[in-house]
Order: C-alpha cells, then sequence, then structure tokens
C-alpha cells in the first residue's frame, strides 16, 4: 500500500511524504510507472541539423537525423540499439515542465484561468535544460561528421514538432498537420568535445 | 497438515519461476550490451553524447554510483564494458551463485547512469528486481552448475521474502500503469492506440495504418489494454482465472515487442508474467523441453550408443 501511495499519481499523503519518498526509494528505487500515461504523445519530435565546414561559409542543408536514428533502431528488431533515443530523451528533458510551471498551469485551470506564460527558471532547471541541450548537440556534430566529413567547423539543430491528424481525420493519417520549430544558436566544434 | 503460513519458513517458493527471472533478467542484459556494442564509445564512453560533466555532476545530485566514473579513456572504458558483458551472462548461466547477480546490477546499473538518455520502463524494473532476485534461490534450477542451495529456515525465509517482494513490485507495476492511463482522456474515450501506432518511433510499416485506421481495433485495443493492467491483480490472485490471463498478458507484451519494437521492456514484462505463473506450469514446461531435447540427441543412435554412418542400417 505505502509503494502505491508513493508511486502512484499525486494526493495529499504523497504530497506530505515527498521526503520520505526520498529517502527510501530514490535513487535505487526510483519508479516511474506513467508509460504512455496519462495521455501518449500525439505528435511527432525531431531534429534536424546542419553544419558549416571549414571551406564553406554558407550551411549546409537540413539533414532529418531522426528519421535515420528511428530506421536504424528497427533494422535489426532485438538486437537494434536505442540511438533514437538520445533525440527524444534530449527533447523531453529540455521542454519537460518544471514542477512551478505543473503547479501554475494546474492551479489556473481549476480557477478556469488562462494557463500562465512560462515560469521563470532557476538556476538548477536552467542547468538541466542545458545539459540536453549539450547531449543534443554533441549527437549532432556526431551525424554531422558521418554526414558532411571530419571538418565541420560548427553544428546547429531546428528542433520540429508535428501534431499529426487526431483519429478523427485518421483516413487522411499521412497527411502533414501543424508544424513548429524551434532553431538553436550553432555552436562551435570546439565548445562540444 | 501444514498450513499456507507454515509454508513461508518450511518451503521455498516459486524457486523455478526466480531461476527463469535470473536467467532472463542476465540475457537482457547481454542484450542490452551487444545491442549497442559498436556504439558503444558514443553512447557510454569518455567522449559519449551525455558528457562526462553531465555524468558526473548527475550522479552526485541524485547520489548514487557507477564504475564508468573510472572509464577516463578508451581502454579503462572498455575493460569496464566487458566486465559487465561477462557479468550478464554469469547472471543468465547462473555461474558464481549470488556474486554473479550482484556483480551483474552493479555493472548494469553503472551503465544506465553513463547514459540515463536511453532508458526505458524495461530498465527501471530490471534495477527494481535485480536485488530481490539475490534474496532468492534463483540458482537451484537453469544454472549451468545447478547446486542446491542451503541455510535451512532463515535460507527459506530470505528466499520467500524476496519472491514477495518480486511480486509486490510486478503487481505494482500492473496496476500504477494502468490507474495513470485512466488519468487521461485518450485512454477514457479510447483512442490512445492511434495516437500510439501513428508514432514514428513504433510505427512497423505497412501493418501500423491497418491498425490505426480501424474504429474496431483502437476503441477495443485501448480499453482492452487499460482494464488488464488494472485489473489482473485480483484476476492472478484467483486460481480459476490465473493462467488465463497471464496468457493474455503474455500476448499483450509480445505484441508490443512485435508492433512497437520495444523488445528490452516487452521481454522484462514477460519474465514478470512468468514470475505469476504457478511453478508447477514451470516445471511442466521444463520437463518436456528437456524430454524433447533428449529425444532428439539419441535420435538415430542404436541402444548400444555407437554412432549411426549415414549408409549403415540401424
Amino acid at each position: 500500500m505505502g509503494l502505491l501511495v508513493l508511486t502512484g499519481p499525486a494526493n495529499p499523503l504523497s504530497i506530505r511524504a515527498e521526503g520520505i519518498a526520498t529517502i527510501l526509494l530514490r535513487p535505487h528505487a526510483d519508479q516511474n510507472w506513467r508509460l504512455f500515461a496519462p495521455n501518449p504523445i500525439s505528435d511527432e519530435r525531431g531534429m534536424l541539423i546542419r553544419a558549416w565546414t571549414s571551406n564553406d561559409p554558407t550551411p549546409t542543408d537540413w539533414f532529418d537525423v531522426t528519421s535515420d536514428a528511428i530506421a536504424d533502431s528497427k533494422r535489426a528488431g532485438p538486437l537494434s540499439p536505442r540511438t533514437a533515443r538520445i533525440i527524444s530523451s534530449g527533447l523531453q528533458m529540455y521542454f519537460q515542465p518544471t514542477p512551478l510551471q505543473v503547479l501554475a498551469v494546474d492551479q489556473s485551470q481549476r480557477r478556469g484561468e488562462p494557463v500562465p506564460e512560462d515560469q521563470e527558471l532557476s538556476a538548477t532547471e536552467v542547468e538541466y535544460r542545458e545539459r540536453a541541450l549539450v547531449l543534443l548537440h554533441r549527437f549532432a556534430l556526431n551525424r554531422a561528421t558521418e554526414h558532411w566529413g571530419n571538418d565541420v567547423q560548427a553544428v546547429q539543430i531546428r528542433l520540429v514538432v508535428h501534431e499529426f491528424p487526431p483519429f478523427s481525420q485518421r483516413s487522411k493519417w499521412s497527411d502533414v498537420g501543424n508544424v513548429s520549430t524551434l532553431d538553436f544558436l550553432p555552436r562551435n566544434t570546439e565548445d562540444l568535445q | 497438515m501444514t498450513s499456507a503460513l507454515d509454508q513461508i519458513w518450511m518451503t521455498p517458493l516459486l524457486r523455478r519461476n526466480a531461476a527463469v527471472l535470473r536467467v532472463g533478467l542476465g540475457s537482457l542484459g547481454l542484450l542490452y550490451y551487444l545491442s549497442h556494442y559498436f556504439q558503444r564509445h558514443e553512447l557510454f564512453g569518455p567522449q559519449a553524447f551525455w558528457s562526462h560533466e553531465s555524468f558526473i555532476a548527475s550522479i552526485s545530485e541524485i547520489r548514487t554510483f557507477s564504475v564508468y566514473v573510472a572509464a577516463t579513456d578508451a581502454l579503462s572504458f572498455d575493460l569496464i564494458y566487458h566486465i559487465g558483458i561477462l557479468a550478464a551472462l554469469s547472471c543468465a548461466l547462473g555461474l558464481g551463485g549470488r556474486i554473479s547477480i550482484a556483480l551483474h546490477y552493479v555493472m548494469i546499473w553503472s551503465l544506465y547512469q553513463r547514459n540515463p538518455a536511453l532508458l526505458d520502463g524495461g530498465d527501471n524494473l530490471t534495477y527494481l528486481l535485480l536485488p530481490a532476485l539475490l534474496l532468492t534461490k534463483s540458482t537451484d534450477y537453469f544454472a549451468v552448475l545447478t547446486r542446491k542451495s542451503r541455510g535451512g529456515t532463515a535460507g527459506v525465509i530470505i528466499h520467500n521474502l524476496g519472491i514477495f517482494l518480486i511480486i509486490v513490485q510486478v503487481l505494482s507495476v500492473y496496476f500504477l500503469s494502468g490507474i495513470f492511463k485512466a488519468h487521461g482522456d485518450l485512454w477514457l474515450n479510447g483512442t490512445a492506440l492511434y495516437y500510439i501506432l501513428r508514432t514514428p518511433e513504433f510505427f512497423a510499416s505497412p501493418l501500423s495504418p491497418y491498425l490505426f485506421t480501424n474504429v474496431f481495433v483502437v476503441t477495443v485495443g485501448t480499453y482492452a489494454a487499460m482494464l488488464l493492467l488494472i485489473f489482473i491483480t485480483p484476476l492472478v490472485s484467483m486460481k480459476r482465472t490465473r493462467e488465463h490471463v497471464i496468457i493474455l498478458a503474455l500476448l499483450f507484451h509480445l505484441s508490443i515487442a512485435i508492433l512497437m519494437g520495444l523488445w528490452g521492456f516487452a521481454f522484462t514484462m514477460m519474465l514478470c508474467d512468468v514470475m505469476l505463473l504457478p511453478e508447477s506450469r514451470i516445471a511442466t514446461i521444463s520437463d518436456a523441453i528437456r524430454a524433447r531435447v533428449n529425444r532428439g540427441l539419441t535420435v538415430g543412435r542404436p541402444a548400444d550408443g555407437r554412432k549411426v554412418l549415414s549408409d549403415e542400417p540401424v
């Protein structure tokens, strides 16, 4: 019963017992069973990369590293590497709502108010986002080197979110829905090594 | 007559089940090492995507350990990685008893911490179950050097405690994952399966479009998954429904492996399903396999055991 209270959906007891849960469970018995829950993601999230090489001041075309990685992850069945998860985990780490944001959204919804803009991030939360970006940029550099050769001087990543058609439009499942992008500033190779 | 309660300190329960779990967790660990073998430096090495600085900072923040702290160059990394492979293999084979299980836990936990971006629910379950497995007599069966462990009454109680912890953890996973889904409107309105199978990572061409565009498949599949997870605990506790629901669960997880490509997670959950089977069922299956193997080895051999050449009458 204690395990269910401490690791289940938030409830008055689990909020009070947060300190005890941390001592008892984390990190070696930490568990998260929100598997495709409360809702599975209803969009495609991926990453494009482009690079600057030493011979050319103009950047290369954008290259879709996500589709490439997903294809790799299916090639060998059970023996396939999970490299594609670098991208999805990195995106999740970067966009993960902070506790303040979750609380603010929850309180606004209860009061029927508009959801507030992003709350100011703490120093720790800024650091977590930076780690996610370093992860994604180091991956991007590796793929850029494979694709364009060893003289890559800088890489840039573009995060892409594609909202695919909802269930009511399932007959047009392959149509392109709303696409949002987020570009980050290029990072030099020597800063990533 | 021995009461059910007396069994707790007189009879080690579900030893074959624990042995299957040991073989499975060791094998899945080996699969994790081998499936990333050719990318091991990029994923886990000193110059990995998850930088060494991020790695050290994160294990320091959550106050844990990883032997990969010592992997400061390619050679030391490769040494540690290959020790991990041997530890996983030893655990699967039952070589070295509880020591091999403990070593496998230390090495696989360390690898998980070196790149937490790769982890899934199956890995979460692995690091929860391995310490509990240490308490059990899991090398009494299905081990290369099977040796019935001793320990008297204390040994039996510790073994049964380990079994209890494993079963409680497995049933908690089912119930919690079901309850979390019940909070989601896509699960409640019966459309979640469409969104899962539509995602490129879980898209199995050309089968997936036929499944996720079919109203019946999506709705029944969504509700069946959620209800199975929530109600498996009471159904498993009743003798009449136990094996039927375990077969359903095995098929459910096999479909996850085939349709979604989540092989590691699916096989881990299938090992958990086997933990819930009566031990007699596992004994029957292992005896049948052993008989089949023995029959195969003796076909074509005369009763005196000499080999039969191709043109020699039997």
